[in-house]
């Protein structure tokens, strides 16, 4: 149930989706930092290393894109539906969102 | 990002995506009579078709956006509403729905920059502290827009960097400055207005020393990572404090861990409040750890595009924090020469200018103290609190604050 506090709806809905489709998803993760002081990208670099590389072993798949952004400890990732969910779930993460937004409505 | 139960316990209503089933698509515009046209909702007046005769109870309206491609239906419900939805075996699933955009001006108008500064800088009593020899050297300021017109004259100097973000939040190689947005040039606007250099004696910027840091993360197919890495390289560049008139609508949680950081890491973010009107705002400027912007007029009063809303929470209830010049503001147009918008994109700059101007004052001033100087500069006046916060934003009464006087 973990993911279901983690992850954005609209991520959790594009998932879905992709479940059907086998489309790549794109999605923004947090990484667990200590509050109070500013990140450190080298860390941040190496947990999401961490988390990929444990999601790689479980579904036997490499991501399509990882991209850290370390000063604000997040990293953008593609990949399939079953290696995000997996992503998501390992412990340095701390939430997920979709980086497509959802389709908009036109500003006023 | 907000879930549909928070929006609806807080707001009255959730902004919402309906998954309609594969066998139900050609279905789709019937599902909705299920959404209501708020008269006060996140997509303000403008964008629904809600009676003004009639705005006393929630109207069964088409209000909805059906996306019969998708299969997706978009619009706004109420507890009735969504109980609805999800009894209607058409729909396969129901999601909150994010959504990012440019906080668009509200008005444009042609115009020049006179001799003397344009009154939102006046009013706010900025001279008096350029008199002090304040103008924001040394600082600098992260500009998260559609970019800027590198070639303008006010500009020009004020630019130190420049960077563009793709969608995957990665810097594009050998980016040259320009202005993504064709109708307005938004971030030449904004960027003028925050530290626009004097062009033969004219001055439309508020810290006409502070140096810019322009990152292009907004245009068409907007993407959260873009927005991020353009946060993540501002970092990079030693800013203090970070402008920023984008947001997606509603109360959604995709940038909290991210204006935590920027905290943690020093810097002061300053956002819009959006330009939905009363009961509406955007996410990050509805954010409590931010300084929240909205519009005013030159009467010193809320503008009637200006985002208010309250929310159940101890901390910030009321969005925005405060409100600074934001209808008609001259200021730089990209492609060369002046003219005026009006928005609460445009107030933002004037408060992050003014925050420059703060830290070169006072540069070992910590983001919670130049916070807590700008809010308590606010000067109430006529401005409701329930729209405007706690008033109009004044540059002199912010120093004062700041250097331990009484605002």
């Amino acid at each position: 149930m973990a993911e279901a506090n983690q992850t954005d709806p609209e991520l959790l809905r594009q998932l879905d989706e992709a479940r059907d489709s086998g489309a790549t998803v794109s999605a923004v993760v947090r990484v667990k930092r200590r509050r109070g002081t500013p990140p450190d990208p080298a860390a941040i670099e190496a947990k999401v290393q961490k988390a990929v590389d444990r999601a790689c072993e479980a579904t036997g798949e490499s991501p399509g894109d990882v991209h850290v952004m370390g000063r604000v400890a997040v990293a953008y990732v593609t990949g399939s539906e079953r290696f995000v969910r997996r992503l998501v779930d390992q412990p340095e993460i701390d939430g997920a969102t979709a980086n497509q937004a959802a389709p908009a409505e036109d500003d006023p | 990002m907000t879930s549909i139960s928070t929006s609806l316990s807080e707001l009255g209503f959730a902004p919402v995506l309906a998954l309609v089933a594969k066998a139900a698509k050609a279905e789709a515009r019937e599902l909705s009579a299920h959404f209501s046209a708020q008269a006060e909702s996140q997509f303000g007046r403008a964008s629904l078709a809600a009676s003004a005769a009639d705005r006393s109870r929630p109207t069964k309206v088409d209000g909805a956006r059906v996306y019969p491609n998708l299969g997706v239906v978009y619009g706004t419900v109420d507890r009735a509403g969504l109980a609805a939805l999800r009894a209607d075996t058409r729909v396969r699933a129901v999601r909150a729905a994010p959504q990012l955009s440019l906080i668009r001006p509200v008005g444009r108008q042609a115009a020049a920059a006179a001799a003397v500064p344009p009154w939102g800088i006046t009013s706010m009593g900025i001279p008096q502290l350029w008199d002090q020899g304040l103008t924001g050297a040394g600082v600098a300021v992260a500009h998260l827009d559609t970019g800027i017109d590198g070639t303008h004259p006010a500009v020009r100097a004020a630019l130190a960097g420049f960077a563009e973000f793709d969608i995957s939040g990665r810097q594009v190689r050998d980016a040259s400055p320009r202005d993504s947005d064709e109708v307005d040039g938004h971030g030449t606007h904004t960027a003028a207005t925050l530290a626009g250099r004097a062009v033969r004696g004219r001055r439309v910027g508020v810290a006409p020393g502070a140096s810019v840091y322009s990152a292009l993360v907004i245009e068409g197919g907007d993407v959260v990572a873009r927005v991020l890495g353009g946060m993540d390289w501002a970092l990079g560049q030693g800013v203090r404090v970070l402008s920023m008139s984008l947001g997606i609508r509603g109360l959604l949680n995709d940038f909290l861990g991210v204006v935590d950081v920027l905290r943690d890491s020093g810097v002061l973010p300053v956002m819009a409040v959006g330009n939905e009107g009363p009961g509406t705002s955007r996410s990050p400027g509805n954010y409590p750890k931010v300084v929240s912007v909205g519009a005013h007029d030159q009467a010193m009063t809320v503008a009637d595009f200006s985002s208010s809303q309250r929310f159940v929470r101890r901390s910030q209830p009321v969005v925005p924090d405060l409100t600074g010049p934001g209808v008609e503001v001259v200021s730089a147009r990209a492609g060369g020469g002046w003219h005026a918008l009006s928005g609460s994109s445009m107030a933002t700059p004037h408060v992050a200018g003014l925050a420059a101007l703060l830290l070169e004052a006072k540069p070992d001033a910590t983001v919670a103290r130049l916070e807590r100087a700008i809010l308590a500069s606010a000067v109430r006046a006529d401005i409701d609190a329930s729209r405007g916060g706690r008033g109009a934003v004044d540059g002199p009464r912010a120093l004062a604050s700041l250097r331990g006087g009484r605002a």
